[in-house]
């Protein structure tokens, strides 16, 4: 074997071997590490906001991101920026059973907006919040929309709604950041078809739990760990 | 899942990695450009400073220049005798090696009189290109651009005027084209004494001028045994030919302008 | 012990990777916003830079000449992805802010530089001083600059400071003005030096 060969058998034999060994290592560490927890939850903020648009001294979750019914539904219609974060249901006297969805849909450049969408026993829209954007690409939002509360006009507008609310120019009130509304109509329309395949029968029986002692929440995944146990 | 999780990437990536190894040192090798290995014993015996004095890029340069015949050996003075006898050998030639050499600073003038205050950048040729603000016109003005392109460490700024360290110094050239007013020159290594001025004027000028200035008296040409240093144009030379380094001419000297080495 | 490992440990400071050498300079001058993203991914690349100086001094005889940049990419984006890793699952406001960083420290210049320049040219224990040392610089480089971005952003209500451009200010700034004072104390040490010879002599 000449000194080339041999040079080059090296060089293969090394560099893979220090490629295995490395790429074995991050898949190990892979698993090691817990994933980044990114469901959605019932925190504080979602429920200042949950009461604004569907009041009850208490919510549940009912389905969320790792339960499979949200995961399919995603998987069949979402995309990377069009999918449902949860499925919250008002669990408290008030607005009993109200389900209430968290949407997000994609704006300008794929910048993406979250609306939690509330519905009435028919089907249509009770009430719509504006839960997050990316500021970043959805710059127009916040000085457009949101401050100037045209964005709340809108939502006053899209009440009782049901089916397909169009595109960002139909919900435009007058002129303004159709490109961002965009965002908020892809989520709200990504909603109503999402409620449309909730069957109210199927959802597991409501807990009432107030706020301040631990939530039991309904992730398929929490049932797991909780060792089966379904209360 | 183990194997989707573990297996999947490890076979992926051994198959890129395998792959651009391949790559990587078999085109290394159909596209390398050939070089003759004297080329890298000459490079060995050179001496590595590349100080580019011998006018070729960096040492590499200088030993690709030998092994075609197109430099000359001594044009490198950092390198040692035996090393260049050594190249010689290697390029097949007869050479004749000169004496190696070091730079001197040809003025030792200390305190030399001011004549105008110079107020600029700090720098030997910046200051001598608005005539420098010495009384003698070849004080050396110990702004120290000689120093900063000594890529040896040697030189040094010592009472205002520069001093070159012979151990460190490897004579490429660089301090010499630099000075202004070229005060340095080079001296055999194995001399003993230098003449540390560079002043042709006349006596009276040169004691207003500086206190360590050659005035031209001739003691030190009446005094040495081998008639090694002579006048020429107010000036003590040295003629290292004949120089046996007796040192009487460092001792007559009223000025103390000629100076060890 | 003194002569050897000397000058590797005070690398970091003599030639601080950021203001003297000059490199890694795109997440200093891009993330040094705050002290908190600073120190994050200050300390992130410390991590990485140890590491891979480890790695790379183990292995500098067994890497063939051809493969020898493949293979330093390897091992440092190994580590940068362990360092994702954690910072994802453990530290997810650090992530919200640095995130888009973390993956840009493989080709960070000084874990590169450092690496051919030193890495596979010393034994591994000098190689480790080395890594701590220039982390170390780098980290305490991003986190000055962080620092003075921050006072000045928010404390004294300059905006551009907050901004791209301030941070190039800034940055030459503080570049002049460490090295001024390397100058200085070089210059008092070498006087000192020349003293102690002199006395000597």
């Amino acid at each position: 074997m000449t000194t080339a060969t041999k040079n080059t058998v090296k060089s293969v034999i090394v560099l893979s071997l220090i490629s295995v060994i490395c790429v074995g290592l991050l898949a190990m560490a892979n698993g090691i590490f817990p994933k980044p927890d990114t469901s959605a939850k019932l925190d504080t903020k979602t429920v200042a906001l949950l009461n604004e648009i569907c009041y009850s001294e208490s919510y549940d979750i009912a389905y969320g991101t790792y339960d499979e019914f949200v995961t399919s539904f995603n998987d069949k219609n979402g995309t990377n920026y069009k999918y449902i974060n949860a499925l919250y249901r008002a669990t408290g006297d008030t607005n009993h059973g109200r389900l209430i969805v968290e949407a997000v849909g994609n704006g300008y450049q794929n910048g993406t907006v979250t609306v939690l969408v509330a519905y009435n026993i028919d089907k249509t829209i009770m009430a719509v919040e504006l839960k997050s954007y990316d500021k970043a690409k959805n710059n127009y939002m916040g000085g457009n929309l949101v401050s100037s509360g045209a964005l709340d006009a809108v939502f006053e507008n899209l009440k009782g709604s049901s089916g397909n609310v169009g595109s960002g120019k139909d919900l435009m009130v007058g002129t303004g950041a159709t490109n961002s509304l965009n965002g908020v109509a892809n989520a709200i329309n990504f909603a109503n078809k999402f409620i449309e395949s909730v069957d109210e029968s199927a959802l597991p029986p409501i807990v009432v739990q107030p706020l301040e002692s631990a939530p039991i929440v309904r992730y398929a995944k929490d049932i797991e760990l909780l060792g089966g146990q379904h209360e | 899942m183990f194997f989707d999780k573990y297996i999947v990437p490890v076979l992926i990536i051994l198959a890129v990695a395998a792959l651009f190894a391949f790559l990587l040192a078999f085109l290394g090798e159909k596209l390398k450009v050939e070089k003759d290995p004297i080329i890298d014993q000459i490079r060995e015996n050179l001496c590595g400073a590349n100080c580019g004095g011998c006018g070729y890029a960096g040492c590499d340069g200088f030993a690709q220049a030998l092994y075609e015949g197109k430099a000359d050996i001594n044009k490198c003075n950092p390198t040692s005798v035996e090393n260049k006898q050594k190249i010689a050998q290697l390029l097949g030639k007869v050479v004749e090696i000169d004496e190696p050499t070091v730079a001197v600073v040809h003025c030792n003038g200390v305190n030399s009189k001011i004549k105008a205050n110079y107020v600029g950048y700090k720098d030997c040729k910046a200051a001598a290109s608005v005539g420098g603000g010495r009384a003698c016109s070849t004080a050396c003005l110990g702004y120290g651009s000689c120093k900063s392109v000594c890529t040896q460490d040697a030189i040094s700024i010592v009472n205002g005027v520069s001093v070159i360290d012979k151990t460190k110094c490897g004579s490429c050239g660089s301090c010499i084209n630099e000075c202004p007013y070229a005060l340095i020159g080079r001296v055999p290594k194995s001399a003993k004494v230098y003449v540390a001025c560079s002043n042709k004027c006349k006596g009276k000028e040169v004691i207003a001028a500086c206190q360590n200035g050659c005035i031209a008296c001739g003691l030190c040409e009446k005094n040495c045994p081998s008639g090694a240093i002579t006048l020429k144009g107010n000036l003590a030379q040295i003629d290292y030919a004949k120089c046996n380094g007796c040192m009487v001419c460092v001792s007559k000297c009223p000025k103390k302008c000629i100076k060890e080495l | 012990m003194n002569n050897k490992y000397t000058s590797a440990l005070t690398g970091g400071l003599f030639s601080n990777p950021v203001f003297v050498l000059v490199l890694g300079t795109c997440p200093t001058i891009a993330k040094s916003t705050n002290v908190t993203n600073a120190v994050g991914l200050g300390f992130a690349t410390m991590f990485v830079l140890v590491f891979s100086n480890l790695v790379i001094s183990a292995l500098r005889n067994i890497i063939p000449d051809k493969v020898r940049l493949p293979a330093y990419i390897v091992i440092i984006a190994t580590f940068v992805t362990l360092v994702q890793m954690f910072i994802s699952s453990y530290l997810p406001a650090l992530d919200a802010s640095i995130g888009a960083f973390i993956p840009l420290i493989v080709v960070n210049c000084i874990i590169l530089g450092r690496a051919e320049a030193f890495a596979s040219k010393n034994d591994v224990v000098t190689s480790v001083i080395d890594g701590l040392s220039m982390g170390l610089g780098f980290v305490a480089a991003i986190t000055l600059m962080g620092a003075t971005r921050q006072f000045l952003a928010e404390v004294l209500k300059i905006e551009i400071f907050a901004k791209t451009a301030g941070g190039f200010i800034v940055f030459g700034l503080l570049m002049a003005l460490f090295n001024v004072l390397i100058g200085i104390y070089n210059e008092k040490s070498k006087a000192k030096q020349e003293s102690l010879e002199e006395k000597e002599a």
